[in-house]
């Protein structure tokens, strides 16, 4: 089944100053969405919004044409990765996989044929890994789990380039049957994986339709 | 099942502190009588929220995780915090019950 994330009507302020106002963006299944603008332009802020961590009266988030109207987001709805490490550090990586339902067989060989130098972190805990190996971890449960949408805050920084095109390739892999938010300042592995790029500038969300829209926003030099 | 032992691992988190506070004030209880219950109730419910905001603030990014996988800010306190002042008040009666 397809399904479509909207959000509008966002109007969002800190201490008088407007950060985000005539925000429109849409996510389906089989899409890659990704959201570009410069630091503090509200991207982690929109992100929140939709996860319900930050409540605003005159936004309106909907699944299907159905609006949410509590904070709380049913997992199997919506998954979050956070531009930060989320996951406490006691927790084993198998128990991770535990939590996020995912399967040993199935799973775990999929995670090691992408990533084969973490075959065997199976039963590390999450305080003896590397940042990057958390975050590929991270990256991996929130993607491979079952939901219908993924937003990725930053899913790249702190990654080994190598990996990044690991990374890349489950995105892309997932998509056959989620749709998938990304936000991160490596634009260009934006540009390559995305379906539709926005980008914020001016407070508002703009839908590009190539690089050169980009430069125009004063997001890249030409 | 997965979710009790996602509220076991957060309740994890802070049991040890507040076993303490419960068995400290059970101690307290059983010399005082029953004159100090109101006492130690008013001193569990705060103990309980100093324990709520340090974890909170300890804890911040953890919630992720706990909301990722189905479970709410609200209802990991709920439950937790629930359980917990239950256990003190259980031992607040069997004291009461052996005078």
């Amino acid at each position: 089944m397809k399904n479509t994330l909207e959000i509008d009507g966002v109007i969002l302020e800190f201490k008088n100053q407007k950060i985000l106002q005539d925000v429109y963006l849409e996510c389906k299944t089989g899409k890659i969405a990704g959201l570009l603008g410069s630091n503090g332009t509200g991207k982690t802020c929109l992100m929140n919004i939709i996860y319900g961590n930050i409540k605003l009266v005159n936004s309106s988030v909907r699944i299907n044409g159905k609006t949410f109207l509590k904070s709380y987001r049913d997992p199997e709805t919506i998954k979050y990765l956070p531009q930060f490490s989320f996951i406490p550090n006691n927790l084993k990586v198998n128990r991770i996989f535990e939590d996020f339902q995912l399967d040993f067989q199935l799973d775990f060989l999929d995670f090691v044929n992408l990533f084969p130098d973490l075959e065997k972190q199976y039963n590390s805990r999450f305080s003896n890994l590397s940042g990057g190996e958390i975050r590929i971890i991270e990256i991996y449960c929130i993607l491979a789990s079952k939901t219908k949408f993924c937003m990725l805050d930053e899913p790249f920084s702190q990654v080994l380039p190598l990996h990044v095109e690991s990374i890349k390739q489950l995105i892309i892999r997932k998509k056959q049957n989620k749709g998938i938010l990304l936000s991160d300042h490596m634009y260009q592995h934006i540009i390559n994986i995305c379906d539709d790029v926005y980008i914020i500038k001016d407070r508002k969300v703009h839908l590009t339709k190539d690089t050169s829209d980009i430069v125009k926003f004063g997001y890249i030099n030409s | 099942m997965i979710k009790i032992r996602l509220i076991l691992t957060f309740y994890k988190s802070f049991f040890f502190a507040s076993s303490i506070i419960t068995i400290s004030c059970w101690h307290l209880n059983h010399f005082l009588g029953s004159s100090s219950n109101s006492i130690l109730l008013c001193f569990k419910v705060i103990t309980l929220g100093l324990l709520s905001v340090y974890i909170i603030n300890r804890k911040l990014k953890e919630f992720y995780y706990y909301k990722n996988l189905g479970l709410s800010k609200n209802s990991l306190f709920s439950c937790t915090l629930g359980f917990d002042f239950l256990i003190f008040l259980t031992l607040i009666i069997f004291n009461s019950s052996l005078r």
